[in-house]
């Protein structure tokens, strides 16, 4: 949008602006030629530009043409009338907004009411003096300014509206692009590993999420694991994630480091995504799983949505303080590591599932995840997975969740 | 949220009332900045009256936190309430900022 | 008889905003067209016919006012509103006025473009 030339419209339109220099084209339409001649002059008297026609038809061809600044009108003329003739005009799009002089010999209510309503917008006495004349056709030529105006601001806000949704439509193409090029470098569900299952859900609160996990293998026996959470909102955010999801690439973390070690890795990311100038974040949690055995190594910067569901015992959070990435630069990160059992599940899961809240403002909270998660013990992995969106989704009375909601179930089969 | 300001011996406090969260984080910075610029040595936040602290009111006190000490200046925390004191215990807070019980014991410890 | 009631030269000069030249254009305009309204005026009389006698009525007494002939003004005001009425009857002898009036007009303009204006 031009703000310029909007701006410059809002200062050249002035009311007060002196009228008198005003000289403008008038279209006289009067079927009566003495009457005309003489209205004609005192018009071209005044300083304008005077067109004529002798009646409504050859006037509406003559205004079509010209665009006159204002039209006199008589009202009675043969074939079609005054009003007529204005109801005409006002039909028009290109004309219906001319200002409209309609010239009468009588001045009855009746008549003035029935000529403003058919389009006339105001009277001219044929027996009108000079200042009357001038009066009347300068009022008139200042509304037409200002019509003309408000018809150009309006149509110039139309096109910048047109112009703002079609950007919009862009940029929201745009956005779903960029979403579906992150969501195609989440891993495919099915069995990354022999000997284990893999299963997710996620829904992003807005088209590009900023919560995201990755699970890849590492090498021939090792499967590297993470799940991170950024803190602040909308596309930065969702940016910033997608740069810490290169980041934590397996590829480049053995070019990096040489291994896929957790605490090593949390190392490396803390030192290089430090607080953004708004404060924001992320917190994560990487696991090094060597398939064969089982043997879980795990580290955490401040991420505490990592449960272990084991076959035979209830599930425990994997959770220790540790600080998010970014807020200590000296910071050391602490592993840790367990073993688990065939039929054994791990679940990695982003706060929004967790976080939905009832409409009265209560959290669905851990404790409620971990319950559906055990009822559902003996279903497949992508069913319980399924039950806690669906859960979640109950709880918080709409399906939509305000904070990306993920949940990323592992299983070692038997 | 309100912040009011006041002075104590070799020290500013700042005593917060309401929830320090997404939506009041630029009051919050600017209240801080403010006393940041007047080089003030020892800031001392007080969340006595803080009801809740979400992710980036978490954040902005890390950043508040960081920029004092690249300015050699103190920056403190006192009587957060429990479940603050569990979202930044989670997040290992107390390792990086101070967190006191009273303003005699911030205001008596020794620069770390 | 008074010649202002015939024709007021003065007013009739001061409603061209003092332009001489327009009204012996505007008189010379009305001497060639007035025949011709009055024509449609009797035509219309003759076919009894009630919106042409108006609409014939109302254009000559439109043309009228710029050569400000109150009597004639007056006759054809009066017709107009007969034609509308649909009196034809006493239309047809405000007709015959019309045309008396009409002819002290078109004599009274003459002398006009002929002598000028009275100084």
């Amino acid at each position: 949008m031009n703000l310029d030339s909007t701006q410059h419209i809002a200062r050249s339109f002035d009311s007060s602006a002196p009228s008198c220099f005003m000289v403008a084209t008038i279209l006289l339409v009067e079927d009566e030629p003495v009457t005309r001649t003489s209205m004609a002059a005192r018009l071209k008297r005044l300083g304008h530009r005077v067109l004529e026609a002798e009646n409504g038809q050859t006037a509406l061809e003559v205004a079509r043409r010209e665009r006159p600044d204002l039209i006199i009108v008589d009202w009675m003329m043969p074939e079609m009338d005054g009003p007529t003739f204005c109801e005409t005009v006002r039909r028009d799009p290109a004309m219906k907004s001319i200002y409209i002089l309609l010239m009468t010999s009588h001045d009855q209510p009746a008549q003035i009411a029935e000529g403003l309503a058919r389009g006339a917008d105001d009277f001219l006495s044929k027996a009108a003096s000079k200042q009357e004349i001038t009066a009347r056709v300068l009022a008139g030529l200042r509304t037409s300014r200002l019509v003309r105006e408000l018809e150009t601001t309006g149509a110039q806000l139309e096109s910048s509206m047109l112009l703002l949704q079609t950007r919009q439509a862009e940029m929201e193409a745009d956005l779903q692009s960029a979403a579906a090029f992150v969501h195609s470098l989440l891993p495919p569900p099915g069995i990354p590993a022999p000997g284990l299952a893999l299963a997710w859900e996620y829904q992003p609160a807005l088209t590009l999420g900023g919560d995201l996990f990755g699970v890849a293998p590492i090498d021939a026996d090792h499967l590297g694991l993470y799940i991170l959470d950024a803190s602040g909102h909308g596309v930065a955010a969702a940016l910033r994630s997608a740069s810490l999801m290169t980041f934590l690439r397996v590829e480049n973390m053995l070019e990096l480091i040489g291994s896929y070690d957790p605490a090593k890795v949390l190392f490396e990311a803390n030192r290089r995504f430090p607080l953004s100038e708004e404060g924001e974040y992320f917190t994560l949690w990487v696991g090094q799983l060597h398939v064969p055995t089982g043997s879980l190594s795990y580290a955490s910067a401040g991420h505490h949505g990592v449960l272990l569901s084991p076959a035979e015992r209830p599930s425990q959070w994997l959770t220790r303080p540790s600080s998010p990435l970014g807020f200590d630069q000296a910071a050391v990160f602490a592993s840790d590591r367990i073993l688990l059992q065939p039929a054994d599940r791990l679940f990695l899961l982003s706060d929004g599932i967790y976080e939905a809240s009832s409409p009265t403002g209560e959290p669905w909270g851990r404790w409620r995840f971990q319950q559906a998660i055990e009822t559902q013990k003996r279903s497949l992995l992508a069913t319980t997975i399924s039950h806690c969106f669906t859960e979640a989704r109950r709880w918080q009375e709409q399906t939509d969740f305000l904070d990306d909601a993920a949940v990323v179930g592992l299983e070692l089969t038997v | 949220m309100e912040i009011t300001q006041r002075a104590v011996k070799d020290a500013t406090v700042l005593d917060v009332k309401g929830d320090l969260t997404y939506s009041n984080r630029a009051a919050f910075k600017t209240a801080v900045e403010q006393v940041k610029n007047r080089n003030c040595l020892h800031l001392i936040v007080n969340l006595e009256q803080v009801r809740f602290l979400d992710s980036s009111g978490l954040g902005l006190l890390v950043l508040m936190s960081q920029s004092f000490k690249l300015q050699n200046a103190k920056f403190s925390l006192l009587k957060p309430q429990s479940y603050v004191r569990e979202i930044m215990s989670l997040a290992n807070l107390p390792k990086m900022i101070p967190i006191y019980e009273t303003e005699g014991d911030a205001l008596t410890a020794r620069a770390a | 008889m008074d010649t202002t009631s015939v024709c007021n030269v003065s007013e009739a000069l001061s409603q061209a905003d003092g332009d001489q030249e327009l009204l012996l254009t505007l008189a010379e305009l009305f001497l060639q067209e007035s025949p011709k309204d009055v024509a449609a005026v009797r035509a219309a009389l003759a076919r009894q016919d009630r919106d042409g006698l108006a609409a014939a009525a109302h254009k000559l007494k439109g043309s009228v006012m710029p050569i400000c002939a109150p009597r004639l003004f007056e006759s054809a005001k009066r017709l107009e509103v007969l034609g509308r009425q649909g009196e034809f009857a006493e239309a047809a002898s405000v007709c015959a006025d019309v045309e008396t009036r009409l002819a002290e007009v078109h004599a009274a303009l003459r002398d006009l473009i002929a002598g000028g204006f009275p100084s």
